[in-house]
C-alpha cells in the first residue's frame, strides 16, 4: 500500500509518494497554481502515480500540509464573521491588552479587525470563575441575534463567553441553538477551540477559527474532489501546527490548529532524520527567499508552545515552536540613520528580486552578496531565470553601500553576510538559550533554498560543531507530513492545588478528559486501543501565572503526584535558577494527547532525484575572510558525486534545489541515508 | 590596551547590539514567567535594561516601560556611587527605590542591579530590572495615593543596599522587605523572580565577554552610545532654529485647590535640544510630584515617538537632549515630597512636551491624550477572609494625529502596563465584572477623531473593603487641535445606573465600600484634530454603524446628512 504527502508552498507544490514497506519513495515538484491550489496538487499526484505505476486504489491515505487557513488570515479573505459574547463585554477584542501596537511608532496601526464592532453582539448570561452558572444563557436572545445575522449574510459565528473555560454549559447551549437556527453558517465556540483562561486570547483564537473556517472547508472540499477525479478513494488527513495529523473532520472543526501547518512539517521531517541518524538534539534551519524559520528538537521531540501571535492576533493552540524572522536570500541591505549596516526585514521578494536577477531591482540583497563572493553559481537556472548577473550585484552594493561605509565591495558583501548571519543566530538563540538550551549541544539541520549556503557560517557563529544537510532539502515539508503521527490534544483548565492528598480530584479531571476523548474518537471511528497516550499537567507555584508542563504517567495516584511535584521543583530550578520545595503548587491545565504512530517511519531508502546543475565549474574563486580573501575553490555536483570519504573545505556542492557551502575548517561525509554530515575540524 | 585603542566597526556593533537586546529580552521573559503578583505576571508592570560600567543605559528592550527608565537609570547611578568597584564582588545583587537617596522615581519600583565581572575581575557592565510592587506598606493598601503628603506615607524607603552577597541571598533583608508589605508572599515571590532575571543577565553578558573579550565588548558599548548620539544629532540638524513652548494643567493636586501648571520650552541650541521646565508650578503637598529623572524619561520617549521611532533608547540620547527643572518645583521636588503618582503627571507632561515639539515637526502634531486611571481595591475575601490587594490601571486613549485617528483604549507616552484579564481577576479576587467597553462619543470629534476611553464596572465582595483611586483629566480634559474637539473627561462612580448611584471624586484614598458595591471607572479620551465637518464621510458612517459615535453626534457635530449616509 502507498501513502501520499502534499505540501503547497508559495512557489512550488511538492508531492511525495511512499511505499509503506519503506522500500521506495519519490518526489514530484510542480509549480503552485495560485488560482486553485488543488489543481497543482492533482497534477503532482497524477505524475507520481504514473511514474511509479501505482494504482489510485492502492493509496491508503493522503496527508496534506495546508496554507489555506493562514493565507485566508493574512490576506483577510476569510468569512464575514460575528462574535456572540457576554453582555457588557463586546469590546474585549478591541481593547485587547490596552497597549499600542508599537510603543513608539504611531504609524503602526492595530491589525485590521476580523470582526467589526457592530458584529460583536451581546447576550444575557454569566458563568463565574468557579464554574457555577449565575445566569443561564437567554436563548430567546440567541434567536433574535440569529435572525439578525441571517439578514446580514453572516457566514461564520464565534461564541466567546466569560469564564466558559471553567464551565462550557452556556456556550454549548448557545452553540446548539445557533447551529439549529443557522444550519449553513460555520459556528465555533471558545471552550471547544481554546479551552484555557484569559478571555482576550481565547476569544481572539475563536474568532480566527470561525473566520478561516469556511475558506478552509471550501479548499478541503476542492482537494477531495480532485482526489476523487484521480480515482483515489482513500481518506484525506490534515497536518496540524502541533506536528500531528488529524482527520479531515477534526481539522475542519478547528482550523485555528492548522495555522502553522506549513513550517511545522519540515520540523517533523528533521525529527525523523534525527531519529534515523541517532541525533536526538537538533536545531532546524529553513532559509528561503524572505524568511528564516528556526525550530528546536530536544531528545527527539520538537519543542512545542501553546500560544503565539500571528499577524498581530494572539492564537492559543498547541503548535511546534517555529520562530520566523525576515531574513533570507532576498533580504535587503541598507544603512540606517546612525550609519550602521542593517539587513532586512524588507525583502526584494521574487519581484523585482535581488539586483542580480536583472528584473529591475537595484537594492543589494543577501543573494547579491553571496553571488559577489562567488558562493552562488551565476549560470544556475533558478526558478526560470537564465542566469544571475554578477555585475548588477556588484553595482548595487557599490552604489547603495560603499559610499556611506567607505569600504571595498568585497568587504561590504562579507559584512552583509555577517549581519544577516547574526540576525539568524539571534533567532536561533531565541529558540535555544532563551529556553535554557545550549546550541553547542545540537546538530544544525539546514534546508530550504539558502539554508545549506549559510549553515557553516551560522554554526561557527553559534559554536555548533556539526551540520546535517538532508538529501532533498526542498521536499522536506511534504515528507514531514507523511512521517507525522495522528495526534489529538484535549485540554482542560481547572485550578487546583497539587499534593498527594488530592490525587483523587486530579485523577477525576483526567478521567473527564478521557470521556471527552472517547466521545470525539467515537465520532471519527478510531478504536481507542490503537492509541498511545500522554498526559501532562501545567503546574506553577501558587501565585504564579505561567505553568511548566510536567508529564504525568499513569493514573494520578499518590506516588504519581509526588513524582510530578518533584519534577516540577527541579524543572523550576533548572529554568529559573530557584525553587521553593515547601511552597504550595497549583495545577492549571490538564492535557491528554493521543497519538496513532505513523506507519511510514520504516522509510530508510536513499533516494537521489537531483539533476546536475548546468554550467557548473570545476573550480571557482570564492572569497573567504578566514583565508585572507579570494581562494580557488573546488565545485562539485551533488548528483554525480559520492562523499564516502571525508572531504575538507573549502568546497562548494551544487544541486538543483540548493547550494552547499563548506567553509575552511569543515569536512563533509555522506551517511548511509544520503545526508551530508559536515563537521568542524578546528575549535 | 585602552578602550579607545580598539577599532570598532559598524558590523560588529550591530551584532553586539542585537546580542545585548536579546539578553535584556530574555531577562524580561524570565521575570514575567516566574513572578507572583498580578501586576507583574499579567500586567507586565516591569522592565529590564543593560548598562555599561559607567552606568549609562545601553540596551532597553521594547517591552520595557519608558517611565521605568527613570528609576533604572537613577538607581544604577546611585549604586555606582554608594559601592565603589573595589567593594563589589561577583554575585552581589543590589536593591534600591528611594527618589532622594537612590535615584528612584517612586518607591513602588524596586530596582535590582547586578554587576557583571569579566574573568580578570573587572566590571564590564551592570544588568538591572525593575518591578512595580503592588504594596510596600505605607498609609494605604497599594501604597500609592494622590493625597499622600510625604514619602513616609508611601511605603518602605530603601537606600542602595546588598540583597545578595557573592551569590547568597541576605535573608535578613528579604525578611525586612517582605514584612513591610501587606501581602508578604507576593513580595517575596516577585523579588525572587527579579533576582533570577538578573542572574540570567549576568551569565549571558559574561558569555558575550568571553566570546569577544571584555575590552572589545566595552569598546562597542561605547560605540553604541556614540552611534545613537550621531543619529539624533543628524535629526536635530534638520530642525528649525526656534524656541517654542506649551503648557497644560493638572487638576488641583492632592491637598491644594489650584490647578497645577506644567510648562515646557524647547530651544534648539547648536546641535542640541534644550527642554526647560522651570516655569512649571511649585511642588505640591500630594503625590503628583515628579523627580527630575521622570521628566528626562518622558522627554526621551516623546522625542523618539515624534522624531524617529527607531532611535535606540540608550544613553546616547542624553548627550543631545538637555533637561532643565527648577528645584522646588513639581518636576524637581525637595525631600520628602511624595512622588507615588508621578506617572499621572508624566502622562500630561508627555502632551506638553509633544505640544512644544510639534512646532519643530508640524506633520507630527497631535491633540492631547487621555491618561490612565488607577485603583487599588483591598479587603478580606468572603469565606476565607484572605486579605487581598488589587492594583490596576485602566488605559485612556491617544489624541488624534495630524494624519490619523487616535488609538482607542491604549496607554500613552511613557506609561505602558497592560490590563489584567478579567478571568484572572475573578479567579484571584472576589470580583464580578459587569462591563468593559469603549465609551460611545468619548473620542474628541475632528477630521481625525481622538481615541475612545474605556469603562470598567466591577462588583466587589468581602469585608473591610477599601478603594484608593486616582486619575487626571476629569475637568481639565484633553484638548483638540486645529478645530478638533476635546476628548471626554474621566469619571469614577459608585453603583452606577442604580438608585444608589453616587458620583465619586477624581481621587480618594481608603474609600470604604460595602459588600456587593459596584465600582465604575471611565477613562478620559483623546482630543480630535481638525474640523469634524471635514471628516471623511465614509469614516463618519462607519463610526456611526460601529457605535463609536451616536446618531446625534453624527448629525450635530459631524454634520452628517441623509445624502452622505
Amino acid at each position: 500500500m502507498w501513502t501520499i504527502g502534499v505540501d503547497v508552498g508559495g512557489t512550488f507544490t511538492d508531492v511525495v509518494l511512499i511505499n509503506e514497506d519503506g522500500t521506495l519513495w519519490d518526489v514530484q515538484k510542480v509549480p503552485s497554481t495560485t488560482h486553485d491550489l488543488s489543481e497543482g496538487c492533482q497534477t503532482g499526484i497524477n505524475a507520481l502515480l504514473a511514474r511509479q505505476g501505482v494504482s489510485p486504489s492502492d493509496v491508503r491515505y493522503v496527508v496534506h500540509g495546508t496554507t489555506a487557513p493562514i493565507n485566508a488570515l493574512i490576506q483577510r479573505r476569510g468569512a464575514k464573521t460575528a462574535l456572540v459574547t457576554t453582555r457588557g463585554f463586546r469590546d474585549v477584542l478591541e481593547i485587547a491588552r490596552q497597549t499600542l501596537p508599537n510603543r513608539y511608532d504611531l504609524r503602526v496601526r492595530k491589525p485590521d479587525s476580523i470582526v467589526t464592532r457592530d458584529l460583536c453582539l451581546e447576550i444575557t448570561e454569566r458563568t463565574l470563575a468557579d464554574g457555577s452558572i449565575l445566569i443561564a444563557a437567554d436563548l430567546a436572545e440567541v434567536d433574535r441575534i440569529a435572525d439578525c445575522l441571517e439578514e446580514q449574510g453572516i457566514e461564520a459565528v464565534a461564541i466567546g463567553l466569560l469564564n466558559s473555560y471553567a464551565n462550557d454549559a452556556n456556550e454549548v447551549a448557545v452553540e446548539q441553538r445557533m447551529r439549529e437556527r443557522l444550519p449553513h453558517v460555520y459556528v465555533s465556540r471558545s471552550s471547544a477551540v481554546a479551552n484555557e483562561f484569559r478571555e482576550y486570547e481565547r476569544f481572539s483564537t475563536t474568532v480566527v477559527n470561525s473566520y478561516v473556517g469556511p475558506a478552509t472547508a471550501k479548499y478541503f472540499g476542492a482537494f477531495q474532489d480532485r482526489l476523487e477525479t484521480t480515482g483515489i478513494t482513500a481518506p484525506l488527513a490534515i497536518f496540524q501546527s502541533n506536528g500531528g495529523v488529524n482527520t479531515l473532520a477534526g481539522a475542519q472543526a478547528r482550523p485555528a490548529s492548522l495555522l502553522m501547518s506549513g513550517p511545522a512539517a519540515g520540523v517533523i521531517a528533521c525529527a525523523h532524520l534525527g531519529h534515523l541518524t541517532r541525533r536526538p538534539n537538533l536545531i532546524t534551519l529553513d532559509i528561503g527567499g524572505t524568511s528564516c524559520d528556526v525550530a528546536v528538537i530536544v531528545d527527539g521531540e520538537p519543542l512545542q508552545i501553546t500560544s503565539r501571535t500571528i499577524e498581530g492576533i494572539p492564537i492559543r493552540s498547541p503548535m511546534i515552536d517555529v520562530h520566523s524572522i525576515g531574513a533570507g536570500g532576498g533580504s535587503i541591505a541598507w544603512i540606517d540613520q546612525g550609519g550602521l549596516l542593517r539587513v532586512g526585514p524588507q525583502s526584494a521578494g521574487s519581484q523585482p528580486g535581488p539586483a542580480s536577477y536583472d528584473r529591475g531591482g537595484t537594492e543589494a540583497t543577501v543573494s547579491d552578496a553571496n553571488l559577489v563572493l562567488g558562493r552562488l553559481n551565476p549560470n544556475a537556472q533558478l526558478g526560470g531565470l537564465v542566469s544571475l548577473r554578477q555585475d548588477l550585484a556588484t553595482q548595487a552594493i557599490h552604489d547603495r553601500l560603499s559610499g556611506p561605509l567607505d569600504m571595498h565591495v568585497d568587504d561590504i558583501a562579507c559584512g552583509i553576510l555577517d549581519v544577516v548571519n547574526a540576525n539568524m543566530a539571534r533567532a536561533v538563540r531565541v529558540m535555544t538559550v532563551e529556553r535554557g538550551h545550549d546550541p553547542r549541544d545540537f546538530t544544525l539541520v539546514a534546508f530550504g533554498g539558502a539554508g545549506p549556503l549559510h549553515a557553516c557560517d551560522l554554526a561557527d557563529e553559534l559554536g555548533i560543531n556539526q551540520v546535517l544537510i538532508p538529501r532533498t532539502p526542498g521536499a522536506l515539508c511534504a515528507l514531514g507530513a507523511l512521517l507525522a503521527d495522528f495526534r489529538f490534544d484535549f485540554i482542560q483548565t481547572k485550578m487546583m492545588n497539587v499534593n498527594a492528598d488530592n490525587s483523587q480530584e486530579l485523577a477525576a479531571v483526567f478521567a473527564q478528559l478521557d470521556d471527552t476523548a472517547i466521545a470525539t474518537l467515537a465520532d471519527i471511528g478510531t478504536p481507542r486501543g490503537e492509541l498511545e497516550e500522554q498526559r501532562t499537567l501545567g503546574m506553577r507555584y501558587v501565585g504564579q501565572n505561567y505553568e511548566l508542563q510536567i508529564g504525568v504517567n499513569g493514573s494520578a495516584g499518590r506516588d504519581v503526584v509526588a513524582g510530578a511535584l518533584r519534577q516540577f521543583h527541579s524543572e523550576h530550578q533548572r529554568l529559573y535558577g530557584y525553587s521553593q520545595p515547601h511552597a504550595p503548587v497549583q495545577g492549571i491545565s490538564y492535557r491528554l494527547t493521543l497519538t496513532i504512530p505513523s506507519r511510514n517511519t520504516a522509510l530508510t531508502s536513499v533516494f537521489s532525484p537531483t539533476q546536475p546543475v548546468a554550467g557548473g565549474d570545476a573550480t571557482r574563486p570564492i572569497y573567504f575572510r578566514a583565508l585572507g580573501g579570494w581562494h580557488p575553490t573546488p565545485v562539485v555536483q551533488r548528483a554525480t558525486t559520492t562523499f564516502t570519504q571525508h572531504v575538507s573545505g573549502p568546497l562548494l556542492i551544487e544541486q538543483d534545489d540548493t547550494t552547499v557551502l563548506l567553509t575552511p575548517d569543515w569536512t563533509v561525509v555522506e551517511d548511509e541515508w544520503g545526508n551530508l554530515i559536515a563537521s568542524r575540524t578546528a575549535a | 590596551m585602552t578602550d579607545s585603542a580598539i577599532k570598532t566597526d559598524p558590523i560588529t556593533s550591530e551584532v553586539i547590539a542585537n546580542h545585548l537586546l536579546g539578553v535584556a529580552e530574555e531577562m524580561w521573559a524570565m521575570l514575567v514567567r516566574s513572578a507572583y503578583s498580578v501586576n507583574v505576571k499579567e500586567r507586565f508592570d516591569c522592565s529590564t535594561g543593560i548598562f555599561d560600567d559607567r552606568g549609562e543605559i545601553i540596551s532597553l528592550p521594547s517591552k520595557s516601560i519608558p517611565i521605568h527608565l527613570s528609576s533604572l537609570d537613577g538607581v544604577v547611578q546611585s549604586i555606582l556611587v554608594a559601592f565603589p568597584a573595589s567593594e563589589i564582588a561577583p554575585g552581589d545583587v543590589f536593591i534600591a527605590n528611594d527618589p532622594y537617596h537612590s535615584g528612584g522615581s517612586h518607591l513602588m519600583d524596586y530596582t535590582l542591579v547586578s554587576p557583571v565581572f569579566d574573568d580578570d575581575g573587572t566590571i564590564i557592565a551592570y544588568v538591572s530590572n525593575l518591578a512595580h510592587h503592588s504594596d510596600i506598606g505605607g498609609r494605604v493598601p497599594g501604597s500609592q495615593a494622590t493625597d499622600n503628603e510625604t514619602l513616609f506615607e508611601e511605603g518602605l524607603r530603601i537606600p542602595p543596599l546588598r540583597l545578595c552577597t557573592a551569590g547568597n541571598l541576605n535573608h535578613d533583608v528579604m525578611t525586612l522587605l517582605a514584612i513591610n508589605s501587606r501581602v508578604p508572599v507576593e513580595r517575596r515571590g516577585d523579588i525572587l523572580a527579579q533576582i533570577a532575571a538578573n542572574n540570567l543577565g549576568v551569565r549571558r553578558i559574561r558569555e558575550l565577554a568571553n566570546r569577544y573579550s571584555s575590552t572589545v565588548l566595552r569598546a562597542h558599548m561605547a560605540e553604541l552610545l556614540n552611534y545613537t548620539e550621531r543619529w539624533l544629532r543628524s535629526l536635530v540638524d534638520t530642525l528649525p532654529d526656534i524656541s517654542c513652548e506649551w503648557e497644560d494643567f493638572l487638576e488641583h493636586g492632592g491637598i491644594s485647590s489650584e490647578p497645577i501648571r506644567l510648562h515646557c520650552r524647547i530651544t534648539k541650541s547648536g546641535r542640541k535640544l534644550i527642554f526647560d521646565f522651570s516655569q512649571s508650578a511649585d511642588q505640591i503637598r500630594g503625590a503628583l510630584n515628579v523627580p527630575p529623572c521622570g521628566s528626562k524619561a518622558v522627554v526621551r520617549c516623546v522625542v523618539k515617538t515624534l522624531l524617529d521611532p527607531s532611535l535606540p533608547p540608550n544613553g546616547g540620547l542624553d548627550r543631545v537632549l538637555e533637561v532643565i527643572t527648577r528645584p522646588g518645583s513639581v518636576l524637581n521636588p525637595s525631600e520628602p515630597a511624595a512622588t507615588g503618582e508621578r506617572s499621572d503627571t508624566c502622562n500630561v507632561l508627555g502632551d506638553v512636551i509633544a505640544g512644544a515639539l510639534s512646532f519643530f515637526v508640524p506633520a507630527e502634531a497631535m491633540a492631547m491624550s487621555g491618561p490612565h486611571h488607577g485603583w487599588r481595591i483591598a479587603g478580606n475575601a468572603p469565606g476565607t477572609g484572605r486579605y487581598f490587594i488589587d492594583y490596576e490601571s485602566f488605559a485612556g486613549a491617544l489624541g488624534a494625529m495630524a494624519y490619523a485617528d487616535g488609538f482607542d483604549a491604549v496607554r500613552i507616552w511613557a506609561s505602558g502596563a497592560s490590563n489584567a484579564p478579567m478571568e484572572t481577576l475573578e479567579a484571584e479576587y472576589p470580583f464580578l465584572h459587569h462591563r468593559y467597553e469603549l465609551i460611545t462619543d468619548s473620542g474628541g470629534a475632528g477630521r481625525f477623531r481622538g481615541g475612545m476611553g474605556t469603562r470598567r464596572d466591577v462588583q466587589v465582595f468581602g469585608t473591610n473593603l477599601q478603594a484608593t483611586f486616582h486619575g487626571l483629566r476629569h475637568q481639565i480634559v484633553a484638548r483638540g487641535r486645529d478645530g478638533g474637539r476635546s476628548g471626554a473627561g474621566g469619571d469614577f462612580v459608585l453603583n452606577p445606573d442604580t438608585d444608589r448611584e453616587q458620583q465619586l471624586p477624581w481621587f480618594a484614598s481608603r474609600y470604604s465600600i460595602e459588600d456587593g458595591d459596584v465600582l465604575s471607572v471611565c477613562t478620559p479620551a483623546g482630543g480630535g484634530v481638525g474640523d469634524p465637518r471635514e471628516r471623511d464621510r465614509e469614516a463618519v458612517v462607519l463610526d456611526l454603524r460601529e457605535g463609536r459615535i451616536s446618531a446625534q453626534t453624527a448629525i450635530n457635530v459631524y454634520g452628517l446628512t441623509d445624502d452622505s449616509r
